[in-house]
């Protein structure tokens, strides 16, 4: 019987079973990159706007706030304030805008207390951005709104 | 006796043929790419209209400010100024007015950042096409918000800025 001679073919079939071989391994043995995470309590203050009375009717300091559809922890509420809604008037005949109080909605400031992650710079409770500007749908035992963050306390 | 190729083979020489079109076809990109001009500085104006003053108290010198849509770095704030916001009224009397908006404020932020140009536009940091009259959304690692380009412009603070070293070298001559 004749025996295979070595060809091309077969040594490209060598350098290709190399190459992944040696890709495998140096996969394998990546190092991992472990982000260092620093914690710290933060409080930030979180705005509902034009709801009515019974909202904080149901709120107590020391609820647990939680966001609406992940059921995520964003925090306690350590505490709240109310203000009469804003109505921003446009007095065609005088020219200019006027802010008037609505007398039945209220706006309300509430400050929540959480642990953050600081992730890349951004503090993160839950795996949620806390800053300003970010709007949250949110929600404690037997109430629940859309807000925005308008202060962070670090 | 020379050895005949089967299917395999011709499987692999395709194979090859494949790798070596992919690679080509990379190359050429990037010899496309590298037709763009080298990063130059520039000043992005951005305005930011109708904010309450939470926002503008929370844009700081300094801050690193990012593309919130396209999640890259757009540059430094280097300046930022603030001032009541305005809209269009029409009177009872017919006169058009611009009148001021209460707790409303426009945000002016200078952004410091390194653009690229190509055929097609500028690009922020390489990345972040910027023009003109877009909108976009920008953050900060504290706050986010949308805004307008208003201008793009050669950087004009650096004619007259001095390292800290060359200033008492200056002060000394």
């Amino acid at each position: 019987m004749k025996q295979k001679k070595f060809g091309i073919v077969d040594i490209l079939i060598l350098i290709s079973l190399v190459a992944v071989i040696g890709l495998g391994i140096s996969f394998i043995r990546r190092p991992e990159v472990v982000e260092q995470v620093e914690t710290k309590v933060i409080r930030y203050s979180f705005e509902v706007t034009n709801v009515g009375e019974e909202f904080t009717d149901n709120m107590d300091i020391g609820d647990s706030l939680y966001h609406s559809s992940k059921d995520t922890y964003l925090g306690e509420l350590v505490d709240y304030e109310a203000s009469p809604s804003q109505i921003f008037h446009r007095d065609t005949e005088n020219g200019e805008i006027v802010i008037i109080d609505n007398p039945i909605r209220i706006d309300v400031k509430m400050i929540v207390e959480a642990e953050a992650k600081v992730v890349g710079g951004i503090l993160k409770v839950s795996d949620e951005d806390i800053m300003v500007g970010r709007g949250l749908p949110i929600k404690g035992k037997g109430y629940a709104s859309y807000g925005f963050i308008v202060e962070i306390e670090e | 006796m020379k050895r005949k190729l089967n299917w395999i083979d011709y499987g692999l020489i395709l194979l090859a043929i494949a790798v070596v079109s992919i690679l080509g076809i990379k190359f050429g990109v990037n010899q496309e790419l590298s037709t763009e001009k080298e990063l130059q500085e520039r000043v992005v104006e951005i305005e930011v209209r109708g904010v309450r003053n939470y926002t503008v108290d929370a844009v700081k010198e300094g801050d690193a400010l990012y593309s919130n849509d396209m999640k890259h770095y757009f540059g430094e704030i280097v300046g930022v100024d603030s001032k009541p916001s305005t809209e269009i009224m029409i009177t009872d009397s017919g006169d058009v007015l611009e009148v001021e908006v209460p707790e409303r404020y426009i945000l002016g932020l200078q952004v410091r950042t390194d653009i690229s140009e190509r055929d097609t536009g500028y690009y922020s940091e390489g990345v972040t096409e910027i023009k003109v009259n877009s909108i976009g959304s920008y953050r900060t690692d504290r706050v986010q918000f949308s805004g307008t380009v208003t201008s793009i412009s050669e950087p004009t603070y650096r004619t007259d800025y001095l390292q800290i070293g060359e200033m008492t070298k200056k002060t000394e001559e």
